[in-house]
């Protein structure tokens, strides 16, 4: 089977970066990736169980999050823990990386945009 | 309620997301403040629209050993957590309120019936419940009622209202007693038994009668008196005693006959109005 290539799922919808991007460090659950988001974005997104389990889904089904049995503790015993594979590790980079350039292109239009001394 | 409420909106979402994910969009729900919880009904209604239009490749079912057609054997891990000891409390209480609660009502068939009274036989309109229930029961009570006590006096009654001409034309109704409406339209009735249309109504008039040939003439007066003062309704009527009803007392007939309700519950009854003589003659005195 032929390896997925991160260029195909790009670009990222919000929802998708900022999930990927909580699970970038270490294995969430699904509140802590809810909570994280929140923190992410100084509380401007504000992820629903529904949204988030939707793009978990989806990313487990394109193989970039996996779930992680083996840190259930006995106080989130019920709790599933996600983390990014490395599809997803890859997804993630390229998709910041697409990101830089947009922002170093977008800076530099700007700065052409700005008014020069008479 | 919030929470039940909750639970069936996951509930609605397609099973492989509901067993996959439910638990912990249920847990979520838990831990958010109350405030973000109408947020979290919103997020969970588009959900719902979400993975019923949008996500149709995520609602396959699940793989069985047969489906995969590989020989190899399929297995399956057991959930390793537990349910919270409170949940497994309250679900037994519930379990044993459930097996009490049927237990209870099992032998009653849901219906409190301690004894039944009715017809040995039923029959459809008597009885409109399950034939074949009452087949299998006999009835267990009978109740006996003695004699009504006030039969005597209905019978002597319908004697006597038959006999006299001033209760058979009171009691319009025929059910041999006075009642309210009849004796307020005592003097329109006692008006249409004055044949003789001179405005007051004589003995003979109100019932009496006798051939005055084989009657001395000294006795008519002693028996006209005696039949105005044998009777309750006509001695009431003739208030002045002097053995007729004049138009005044027929215009006072309403309050006159009210006079003889000694029970005070507005009717006139044979109990009432049957001379004593006679009640006492009959053994009801």
């Amino acid at each position: 089977m032929m390896k997925p290539d991160p260029d195909d799922f790009l670009p990222l919808a919000p929802a998708t970066l900022h999930i990927l991007l909580s699970l970038a460090g270490e294995p969430m659950h699904g509140y802590g990736i809810m909570r994280e988001v929140l923190r992410q974005s100084s509380g401007r997104y504000n992820l629903g169980p529904g949204t988030l389990y939707d793009n978990l889904q989806r990313l487990m089904k394109q193989g970039m999050v996996e779930e992680v049995t083996a840190l259930r503790d006995e106080e989130n015993s019920r709790r599933r823990y996600y983390r990014l594979n490395s599809l997803g590790r890859g997804v993630l980079s390229q998709e910041i990386a697409r990101l830089e350039g947009v922002v170093q292109e977008g800076r530099m239009r700007l700065r052409s945009l700005k008014p020069g001394r008479a | 309620m919030l929470r039940w409420l909750y639970i069936q909106f996951i509930w609605l979402h397609p099973a492989p997301f509901r067993w996959r994910f439910g638990d912990d969009m249920l847990d979520d729900f838990d831990r958010a403040p109350l405030r973000d919880k109408p947020r979290y009904f919103a997020d969970a209604a588009a959900s719902l629209v979400r993975q019923w239009l949008l996500r149709p490749e995520f609602r396959q079912p699940r793989p069985t050993a047969a489906s995969l057609g590989t020989g190899a054997p399929l297995f399956q891990t057991i959930e390793t957590w537990k349910p919270h000891p409170v949940a497994l409390l309250q679900g037994a209480l519930l379990a044993v309120v459930s097996i009490l609660a049927t237990v209870v009502l099992i032998p009653t068939g849901g219906v409190a019936v301690p004894f039944a009274i009715g017809a040995h036989f039923s029959t459809p309109g008597l009885l409109s419940v399950d034939r074949n229930s009452l087949a299998a029961r006999d009835l267990n009570t009978t109740v006996r009622l003695g004699p009504d006590p006030f039969e005597p006096w209905l019978k002597l009654g319908r004697r006597y209202f038959l006999s006299m001409p001033v209760l058979r034309a009171l009691d319009t109704d025929r059910d041999f007693s006075l009642s309210p409406w009849e004796i307020s339209n005592a003097p329109a009735t006692l008006r249409n038994l004055d044949t003789s249309h001179a405005g007051k109504l004589t003995p003979e008039e109100c019932g009496l009668h006798f051939d005055p040939t084989s009657v001395p003439a000294a006795m008519a007066p002693q028996l006209r008196h005696r039949f105005m003062s044998y009777h309750p309704v006509l001695a009431a009527l003739d208030a002045d005693h002097d053995d007729e009803i004049s138009a005044s007392e027929i215009d006072h007939a309403a309050a006159a006959l009210k006079k003889l309700d000694r029970n005070h519950d507005g009717y006139l009854t044979a109990d009432e109005l049957v001379p004593l003589e006679m009640a006492a003659r009959a053994g009801l005195r």
